[in-house]
């Protein structure tokens, strides 16, 4: 638990109710928690804050505003910015035509869209599966 | 011998003659006029007398040949037979040239006077039963013409295009709306030519060839492409025995306003679906995180995600009232409204003491003001109650800890000219309305997003619902707003009188 306590975690999500139940199983984890409201606030707490890893909710008003976050921060000058890991937490992932990571495990795109993240889940989230993944990407691992 | 009775000039200065032939034709029940000169036959004769006549052909006075010339003109039906003394080719001959049909030499057996009269009685009722026929026949075409005739005005003021090809693929019918609706200008398309593809859509022409080789199908139906106007084309195909087409009944129809309206409704039901997932999932989650057993221990913190899940279950309700609603009064279009002059300062103080909670919750000051010269108006009170509701409760909603909301009603407020109308004010001191956010206040589920409104739950179609109830009293709704400062919803009513309500 005392490696876990210095780990921060960034929420981006406009609801404050799902921001509330994330932010109870992650401090319960032992994380600390930092939280914005849209894509903007988020960047300036990537920089005022330096998360570890970040969930990202891809959904927020103005479809487009999460895929704006992540390309956004993926071109940043600081690299400990740029590369942090992110989740994205999303509802549209059945109707969009927008992959969120890469098909083949090569690493070669496929032929839609790709966003350069770590994992995704669907909302609502399952609590104890994005646990695992949160201790993963945290410990260094990378996506398979 | 005939079985049917004919009606019989006899024409003779002989009475001998006449006598006899009378005798033996009436034995055998024909009718017989006698005549013994050519004038006194002619006075006998017009259109129709007789069936056939028996003309002696040399008569002292008028002689035979000629009667009979007259008699043709007046009787031109009934059949001619002369009586020669002289059995010549000659006079034979004469009178046949002269018209007649037939003639009899003197002296004769009554056989032979009933045998040329049974011919000539047969072929004078066979030109009858001919003339009935080609009668009837040109009927018929009359009426035949008529009904295409009709037919034709029918296809021809459709809305929707038709177009008929046959066996051969070849055009055979159209009418103005096909040329209308495939937008064909200039030169007509050809009968008896296929459709030409430099006129014809080719996805049509391609549907056409579809319908024209397939096995069992007895109709084919699709949106073409391209628009607007959008086309759907509706192919009955007609078969023979055999089963092979025999042609096509192409039908064009212009689906614009169902498609429209058919994407109006989806884009509505995505967004109804997109407002319930929030709402649902938030619950959800809460919930989840109650059950995996985060929250064991802290009662105080499940209670408060309880009472979080209660709120937003509270606003699903809400918005379910609201979509009810606004399909009701919005896309509908037909509510069951009562107008009726209506005393609007009864409706707000009604408003405003029902907002007494809402408001007491916060530590908000609802007042009204009433002015002077309050003009009367037309309308119906539950949609009155349902407009100022929705603003004094956004009012006090969007309002700070302790602020105020302001309802004013007159006939003049602030200096403004409102002639013609009644203008109620609803103010609030509260975040107030980021500048580019009021154009699209009133749009079916906009909720302006900034961090002051985000624990404020809403359905995001109080004042779309709001927009539809003043434009259907014919009013109008004005927008004022400074951010941090507050804002100022005005409601422009016409005044009873001043404009026919819808």
């Amino acid at each position: 638990m005392g490696e876990a306590a210095r780990k921060k975690i960034l929420i981006v999500e406009d609801d404050p109710d799902t921001v509330e139940a994330v932010r109870l199983v992650l401090e319960k984890e032992g994380y600390s928690t930092v939280s914005a409201p849209n894509a903007e606030e988020g960047l300036k707490k990537v920089k005022s804050e330096r998360p570890d890893l970040i969930l990202l909710d891809v959904m927020m008003p103005a479809g487009t505003e999460g895929f704006h976050f992540v390309w956004t921060l993926r071109k940043d000058p600081e690299p400990g910015c740029r590369d942090t890991p992110i989740i994205v937490l999303t509802a549209i992932h059945e109707s969009s035509p927008t992959k969120l990571y890469p098909e083949q495990s090569d690493g070669t795109y496929g032929p839609y869209e790709y966003l350069p993240v770590q994992g995704f889940f669907d909302k609502p989230v399952a609590l104890d599966k994005l646990m695992v993944e949160v201790k993963r990407l945290l410990a260094g691992g990378k996506k398979e | 011998m005939s079985d049917r009775a004919g009606r019989i000039l006899v024409v003779d200065d002989e009475p001998g003659m006449r006598e006899g032939c009378r005798r033996i034709l009436v034995s055998e029940g024909h009718r017989v006029t006698v005549a013994e000169s050519g004038e006194q036959a002619l006075g006998m004769s017009e259109k129709g007398a007789f069936d056939a006549a028996l003309l002696d052909l040399k008569m002292p006075g008028m002689s035979g040949l000629e009667l009979l010339a007259r008699l043709r003109e007046l009787d031109p039906d009934c059949v001619y037979v002369m009586v020669t003394a002289y059995a010549t080719l000659e006079t034979a001959v004469q009178a046949t040239r002269g018209g007649a049909y037939d003639y009899i030499a003197k002296p004769f057996t009554p056989e032979e006077l009933l045998s040329v009269v049974d011919k000539a009685l047969a072929l004078h009722w066979l030109r009858a039963e001919a003339a009935e026929l080609r009668q009837a026949a040109e009927r018929n075409l009359l009426l035949v013409a008529t009904e295409q005739s009709r037919t034709r005005t029918i296809i021809q003021s459709m809305a929707d295009g038709v177009m008929v090809t046959n066996r051969e693929k070849m055009l055979v019918l159209y009418n103005p709306a096909l040329l209308r609706l495939l937008g064909i200008k200039g030169k007509a398309p050809e009968l008896g030519e296929p459709p030409a593809p430099e006129l014809f859509p080719a996805d049509l022409l391609a549907m056409m060839e579809e319908a024209y080789s397939e096995g069992q199908a007895t109709m084919v139906a699709r949106e073409l492409r391209g628009g607007p106007p959008n086309l759907a084309a509706n192919i009955a195909i007609i078969r023979d025995e055999a089963r092979e087409p025999l042609g096509l009944v192409t039908v064009i129809r212009d689906i614009t306003e169902v498609k429209g309206l058919q994407q109006r409704m989806g884009d509505f039901v995505q967004m109804v679906a997109h407002e319930l997932r929030s709402p649902l999932g938030a619950i959800a989650q809460y919930l989840d995180v109650i059950l995996t057993g985060v929250t064991a221990g802290s009662p105080e913190k499940e209670r408060q995600i309880l009472a979080r899940c209660r709120e937003r279950t509270g606003a699903l309700s809400q918005l379910v009232k609201d979509l009810l609603d606004f399909s009701r009064i919005g896309h509908l279009n037909k509510v069951e409204r009562t107008l009726a002059p209506l005393a609007l300062e009864e409706v707000l103080q009604e408003t405003v003491s029902f907002a007494a909670g809402p408001a007491a919750a916060k530590r908000v000051q609802v007042t009204l003001e009433l002015l002077e010269g309050l003009p009367a108006i037309e309308a119906d009170r539950e949609e009155m109650r349902r407009l100022f509701t929705n603003l004094v409760d956004n009012a006090i909603k969007y309002n700070r800890e302790g602020g105020a909301v302001r309802v004013a009603v007159g006939a003049r407020l602030a200096g403004q000219q409102t002639d013609g109308f009644v203008a109620v004010e609803v103010s609030d001191t509260g975040i107030g309305i980021p500048r580019g956010a009021i154009e699209r206040l009133g749009e079916a589920f906009y909720r302006v997003r900034t961090a002051d409104t985000l624990q404020i739950t809403g359905t995001g179609l109080g004042l779309s619902i709001c927009k539809q109830i003043i434009e259907a009293h014919n009013g109008h709704l004005e927008i004022e707003s400074e951010e941090g400062k507050g804002s100022t919803f005005r409601v422009l009513l016409p005044r009873s009188g001043a404009g026919a309500v819808k």
